[in-house]
Parts: C-alpha cells; sequence; structure tokens
C-alpha cells in the first residue's frame, strides 16, 4: 500500500506548481489583457501558437510511420469533424474500436 | 449545476485523451469552446500560449484554467473559482491516474495485453487528426486578424518543424516582435 501513497504524493508534487502559476493567471488575467503591451504581444502570438499546434502532427506522422496510403485513415476523420461536425470524442472511440476490430484479424 | 457539469466534462477529457496532450486539445476545445461555452476562442488560444511557457502538461493547464474561467462566468466569488480549477484538475488526471496505478500493479501481464496494444495503435494514427481538428478550430478571423497573422504563422511553423526550436522560444521571441511592430 506504500506504493499507492507514493504515487498520490508524486503525482500531486508534480502538478502543484503549475496549478498554482495558471490559477494565478487565471485570477489576474483579465486585468492584464487591458495592458497595451500584453496586447500586442498576444496579437502577434496567436498564429504562431496555431502554428505550434499544427508542428506535432509532423513529429507523430513520422513517429507513426505515415505513410501516403495509411494517411487516408486520419484524413477520413479530419473530414468527420470539419465536414460533419463530429465530435472528437466519436473518433476516439471509433480509433479504438478499429484497433480492436484490427487485433481480432490478425488474431485469427 | 456547474460543478457537476465541470466534473463530468473533465472526466470525459481524461478518459478519452489518448493521443498526448495536443490531440486532447480538440477534446477540450470542443467542450470547453464549442459546447459549454466557458471561454472564447481567443482566450482559448492564449491559454495554449501560456501553457506552452508555463511548467506542466498542457491539457492539465487548460483544465485548470477552464475550471477557474467556467465558474467564474456563472458568477461565482473567485474562491468558488479556484475550487472550480481544483476539481478541472483533479478530475482530469483521475481516469489516467487510475490506469497507471492499475498498470503498476499488472505491469507484466498489462505490458502484453494486446487488446491494450491494439486500442493504442488504433488511437496513435488517429492522434495526427485530433491535432489538426485542434488547429483548425482555432484558425479562426479573430485569431488571424491582418496582414501580418500569416507570416508569423508560417515563421512560428518553419521554426518549430525545420529548427526544433522550443516553443518557450518561439513564443516569447514572437510576443517580443509582436510588442515592437504593432
Amino acid at each position: 500500500m506504500y506504493g499507492l501513497k507514493g504515487g498520490i504524493i508524486a503525482a500531486l508534487g508534480t502538478i502543484i506548481a503549475p496549478f498554482l502559476i495558471i490559477v494565478l493567471i487565471a485570477m489576474f488575467f483579465n486585468k492584464f489583457q487591458e495592458n497595451i503591451w500584453v496586447k500586442k504581444g498576444f496579437k502577434a502570438l496567436r498564429p504562431a501558437v496555431v502554428a505550434l499546434i499544427v508542428a506535432p502532427m509532423f513529429s507523430v506522422a513520422k513517429a507513426t510511420n505515415l505513410t501516403l496510403k495509411t494517411a487516408i485513415y486520419p484524413f477520413i476523420a479530419l473530414i468527420l469533424m470539419i465536414v460533419f461536425k463530429v465530435s472528437p470524442i466519436w473518433i476516439v472511440f471509433l480509433g479504438c474500436l478499429i484497433g480492436f476490430l484490427y487485433s481480432l484479424k490478425l488474431r485469427r | 449545476m456547474i460543478f457537476l457539469k465541470l466534473f463530468w466534462v473533465f472526466l470525459k477529457i481524461g478518459a478519452l485523451g489518448f493521443g498526448g496532450g495536443y490531440a486532447m486539445l480538440s477534446l477540450i476545445q470542443d467542450e470547453v469552446v464549442a459546447k459549454n461555452h466557458w471561454m472564447t476562442n481567443e482566450e482559448f488560444t492564449d491559454l495554449v500560449a501560456i501553457s506552452q511557457t508555463t511548467p506542466g502538461p498542457i491539457g492539465i493547464n487548460t483544465a485548470t484554467y477552464a475550471g477557474y474561467s467556467a465558474i467564474e462566468t456563472a458568477g461565482y466569488s473567485p474562491a468558488m473559482s479556484v475550487l472550480g480549477s481544483v476539481l478541472a484538475t483533479f478530475t482530469v488526471c483521475l481516469p489516467a491516474f487510475l490506469l497507471i496505478v492499475f498498470i503498476s500493479y499488472s505491469y507484466s501481464r498489462f505490458q502484453n495485453n494486446r487488446n491494450f496494444n491494439a486500442l493504442l495503435n488504433g488511437i496513435r494514427p488517429l492522434s495526427i487528426a485530433l491535432i489538426g481538428f485542434a488547429a483548425y478550430s482555432l484558425m479562426t478571423p479573430d485569431n488571424f486578424n491582418d496582414w501580418l497573422s500569416p507570416i508569423f504563422f508560417i515563421s512560428a511553423l518553419f521554426l518549430s518543424v525545420r529548427f526544433k526550436l522550443h516553443p518557450v522560444i518561439i513564443i516569447l521571441g514572437i510576443a517580443l516582435i509582436g510588442i515592437i511592430i504593432y
């Protein structure tokens, strides 16, 4: 049982500092937002942030050995979400289902 | 009951956040901005910027902030809002924590568990789509509001993918440029 206690304490230890920082920012961000420098900084930042979200797609594509043939799979998922407004939650479920069915096929 | 709603939303996000922090962003954006209107798309983008420059996983940081602003938007006091961030942070970690505890108790058995590996194999390629959707949701006119925006977008992407520059450096650098030129 000491293991579980250690696990809880280690988890708390890692979470607590970032937690306090974000709570402080959440409490005072409204006031910062009025600051002209903050406004200017964030105006430039927002498109860069979107780019920083796009960037990991490249590393994930590399890590999963994505080829033109297998890229069809995430492509369809993206179309489902953007065009057919399917919630990302269903995409996660879909992934679980496909992975599971595929393993059944392999076992046979 | 806003607290119950917060609990349920972040439990869902925590349980289904396969594929890492960035894939999780699309789930969070969908729930927190699109469905529940706890914050605007602009606020969400700012929050991602803040999360990338502060320590801690991006998914958990976003939960902390969203928990606070959800309760604040509902008209409660700052103290109650802090309680909201505690609740959101706790619930978003809970499923993964339980899973990891379970795995460490039965590690050798679980390592070879084909069903679990199959599950992850199904998710991995899809996480690209989830990350892509998070980026797509944030490509709004509010976030790209003048002719310089695409330049900032392309240069940040280039610096990150080609030169592997750390996000913190890119963010601080571009914020500084913004302060100077705007």
